[in-house]
């Protein structure tokens, strides 16, 4: 049989259209198998959907309004801010910035407890006390001033030679924290306790002094300290063992407070309070 | 049979034996063909059937989430506060085991057991239950625990399907306003049954229902509310939230609350809700709203006037103040001392005609505009004697729900314009245009006056620095059957801030309240709705956008030398 011309030519359409008709029919499948695989997703996707809806519900349910209220009253005590807690412009944010002024009161200095008075007996060892009120010594109530460059000096030493635990060393590392505390009523209760120390010191009696550290259960760390301070003096003076008894008190304290006692509680001891127990 | 087919080709010849051959051959031919063909038809249609499908896909169009049965109900944050929960229900079916006995063990052992889980159950009830043999539910709600103990009873009949219930989130908070379903899931109160065709209707309910509610002023509003219902022994409180520009209800409180999620004896009593369904008198707070008309009428020009504040007769009837404020008193003065006389005095020249009018543009003659169903205000039809107008200048012989009260006060500090008050959020283009009832300067003195009333008089418990309050105290004394009584007391405290940009209306009210040590023995409202609302907005003002702000006021510094000093109701 000869294959003619126009034979070869309709054979030839025929096995294109029978191909073609195979790869349509083919792809026309693999469209259909991904079209089901995305059903499937979708499927698997709404599946999700309402498990998420159930967690968030149960999350809304545990942490619904009422709960939260009763969570803030009894763990956190958030309150609504006040109007000093806003800041409405760039200006007011670079008021806070401004520096002090000629006429404002002095920073107090009251971490820094190297500022002993003189050695002498009935002569405080502790820092000059400052009145927040009136920015000025107590000491210059009763007596001149003494600069307290000038007794830091004279009293440095000396405690030094006294005790002989302290040596430059321990001094030069002793670093203070310095903290300026705005002038706030809150810095009296602070003096009063301070000046109780400098009462018993005063008097001359060899009896332990008991410092009174203003310390909130959750500060550790001062009523460490303290015991640490307490220890370290021990072995420095054998005649009376000041006890830097700490009680913790005052749940009211704030927290300026007590950086403002630390020194005194803690890190006082380390050297003045031998001083006060001897004399 | 073989002698028969002999038989019968030699009856009829060999010819007509081929002939039956031959037609026997063509219908076996016929008949493959038949099955053939049907065969070959089959596969066309099945090989076109795939191929369309192929081409075309499935015809079952692409949906997304699955439809929820009941539409979702929101706060205007989005915050869910009802949806659906897939929820066990305990259904007893008695066939599960074949024909034999329901039961493994007898009902009452089941009964018993039962209880056991459910402490709550009343175990004579189930017995009943579980002895009748009809299918039925036990219990709806049950906890996948309690499920896994009743699992553990080994009791086939008693299945636990897992369905569709509507659960509250926030639990009995915005109970009054969401409401509840009953057990054929259509609304029964509230929201739920205000918006049930939409949130059941298949086209609707896949976007959940958006309420203008906020949840975090809601909680405020119900935390502060309950803290001053416990501290002044109130039997009930309420309280509400309203966005004085668009009329929108950021907060509805009705206390004590229910908890949708579990009704019980106990809670029905406190599905009323105080603040839409009960009218009240509500006193005092009615005043700003006297003077407002009288100055928009142009009756009270001069804030400096004077009006004699003596003991008022009128045709039998003595009109009091809560204590003598001196031989005379100006309006701002009669206003911050919550005077009765004075505030007559200004009715009485301004007449019951112009009064009622306002009152009726109000809305205080029909039901207040809310989606909820709501009460009808004790209103006096007809023309109105001198002694009406004057009493209901101070707030009595007129009954209104708080909400009335909220709408008022709203058009009273945003301009003069009402607008109906809603529960539904609304977009910035669907806010009601609202009609003016009263002139923006006659507002702006409304601002000072009650700004004044929270800064010096009667409304000093309600100042919350830096949030510039101004409201008006009232504290009315419920009538009983002879007459008022006078130690059952209705308190409102009806406020607004900022006051120099009005933004919330905030209205607390106690119902019967008793003068108790937190509130120094007094139960009026100054004493115990006024510091609910200095309370709550310091709560809810920064999450509405209103900041503290010391520096800011509205200026009352033409009326500060008007007013002397002393202490009103």
């Amino acid at each position: 049989m000869m294959l003619t011309r126009s034979r070869v030519k309709s054979i030839g359409w025929a096995v294109i259209l029978a191909v073609c008709f195979a790869l349509t029919i083919a792809l026309s499948f693999r469209v259909n198998a991904v079209r089901s695989q995305v059903r499937l997703a979708e499927r698997h996707i709404n599946g999700l959907k309402a498990e998420q809806a159930l967690l968030e519900t149960e999350f809304e349910t545990r942490a619904n309004q009422q709960q939260l209220t009763q969570l803030n009253e009894v763990e956190f005590g958030y309150q609504a801010p006040t109007a000093g807690q806003y800041l409405e412009s760039e200006r007011q944010l670079a008021d806070l910035g401004k520096p002090r002024g000629p006429d404002a009161p002095p920073m107090i200095r009251v971490a820094a407890n190297d500022a002993q008075g003189s050695a002498t007996a009935g002569d405080s060892v502790l820092p000059a006390m400052v009145n927040p009120l009136t920015g000025k010594a107590l000491a210059a109530e009763t007596s001149a001033a003494v600069p307290q460059g000038k007794a830091n000096a004279k009293a440095g030493p000396k405690l030094a030679e006294r005790s002989g635990a302290a040596s430059l060393a321990d001094r030069l590392g002793h670093v203070q924290q310095l903290a300026h505390v705005e002038k706030s009523p809150k810095m009296i209760a602070p003096n009063a306790e301070l000046r109780d120390i400098k009462a018993s010191s005063g008097k001359g009696s060899a009896q332990a002094v008991k410092v009174t550290a203003v310390a909130k259960a959750p500060a550790n760390s001062t009523a460490k300290l303290a015991k640490a301070a307490a220890i370290k003096a021990t072995p420095g003076k054998s005649a009376a063992k000041p006890s830097a008894g700490t009680t913790a008190s005052k749940a009211s304290a704030k927290p300026v407070v007590r950086i403002a006692l630390k020194p005194a509680a803690a890190t006082a001891p380390g050297k003045p309070h031998q001083k006060v127990a001897t004399d | 049979m073989t002698s028969l087919t002999v038989s019968t080709a030699i009856s009829t010849g060999r010819v007509q034996l081929v002939n039956v051959r031959q037609r026997s051959l063509l219908v076996a031919k016929l008949r493959v063909w038949m099955v053939v063909g049907a065969f070959t038809l089959i596969g066309i249609v099945a090989l076109f059937r795939i191929a369309w499908l192929g081409i075309a896909g499935e015809g079952e169009g692409r949906s997304g989430i699955a439809l929820p049965p009941r539409g979702e109900i929101v706060d205007r944050n989005g915050v869910p506060l009802a949806r659906a929960f897939p929820a066990y229900a305990l259904w007893y079916n008695p066939k599960a085991l074949g024909d034999g006995p329901a039961l493994v063990r007898t009902p009452g052992e089941v009964a018993a057991a039962l209880v056991r889980i459910f402490p709550d159950e009343d175990e004579a009830k189930l017995k009943a239950k579980l002895a009748s043999g009809k299918p039925q539910y036990l219990r709806r709600r049950i906890m996948p625990e309690d499920a896994n103990r009743i699992h553990a009873l080994g009791e086939p009949a008693l299945e636990f399907p897992r369905e569709a219930e509507r659960y509250y989130p926030q639990g009995s908070m915005a109970a009054h306003v969401l409401g509840l379903i009953g057990t054929d899931g259509h609304g029964r109160l509230g929201m739920e049954a205000v918006m049930d065709k939409q949130l059941m209707d298949p086209a609707f309910r896949g976007a959940p229902a958006v309420l203008s509610l906020d949840s975090r002023v809601q909680g405020a509003l119900e935390d502060e509310l309950l803290k001053g219902m416990r501290l002044s022994n109130a039997k009930g409180a309420g309280g509400i939230v309203l966005d004085v520009d668009t009329g929108e209800v950021l907060a509805l409180a009705s206390l004590p609350s229910f908890n949708p999620n579990l009704i019980d004896p106990a809670s029905v009593p406190n599905i009323f809700n105080r603040v839409t369904n009960q009218v009240y008198e509500l006193g005092s707070v009615m005043k700003p709203i006297t003077v407002a008309s009288a100055i928009e009428a142009g009756v009270v020009t001069d804030m400096a006037r004077r009006y004699p504040a003596g003991p008022l007769q009128i045709g039998g009837f003595t009109i009091h103040d809560s204590h003598n404020f001196g031989a005379s008193l100006n309006v701002p003065e009669a206003l911050i001392h919550s005077s009765n006389i004075v505030t007559a005095q200004v009715a009485d020249q301004l007449g019951g005609v112009r009064l009622k009018s306002t009152m009726e543009a109000l809305g205080f003659n029909r039901r207040p505009d809310i989606e909820l169903p709501a009460g009808f205000p004790i209103w006096r039809k007809g023309e109105w004697p001198r002694i009406t107008t004057m009493t209901v200048s101070y707030g009595h012989g007129l009954a209104l729900t708080p909400m009335h009260l909220a709408s008022a006060y709203a058009a009273l500090v945003n301009g003069g314009v009402w607008r109906p008050a809603t529960l539904k959020k609304l977009e910035p283009g669907q806010v009601p245009e609202g009609k003016r009832i009263w002139q923006p300067s006659t507002s702006a003195r409304m601002r000072q006056l009650l700004r004044m009333i929270v800064s010096v008089g009667t409304g000093r418990k309600a100042d919350a620095p830096g949030y510039r309050i101004g409201g008006k105290t009232g504290s009315a004394e419920k009538p009983g059957a002879h007459g008022y009584q006078r130690t059952n007391l209705i308190t409102t405290f009806a406020a607004a801030f900022p006051m120099d940009k009005p933004r919330y209306v905030v209205i607390a009210m106690m119902d019967e309240p008793q003068g108790t040590v937190a509130t120094s023995g007094q139960r009026t409202a100054a004493w115990n709705a006024a510091p609910v609302v200095g309370r709550v907005v310091p709560r809810i003002g920064p999450l509405l956008g209103v900041m503290p702000d010391n520096t800011r006021d509205v200026d009352i510094s033409d009326l500060a030398p008007l007013i002397g000093n002393g202490d009103g109701e």
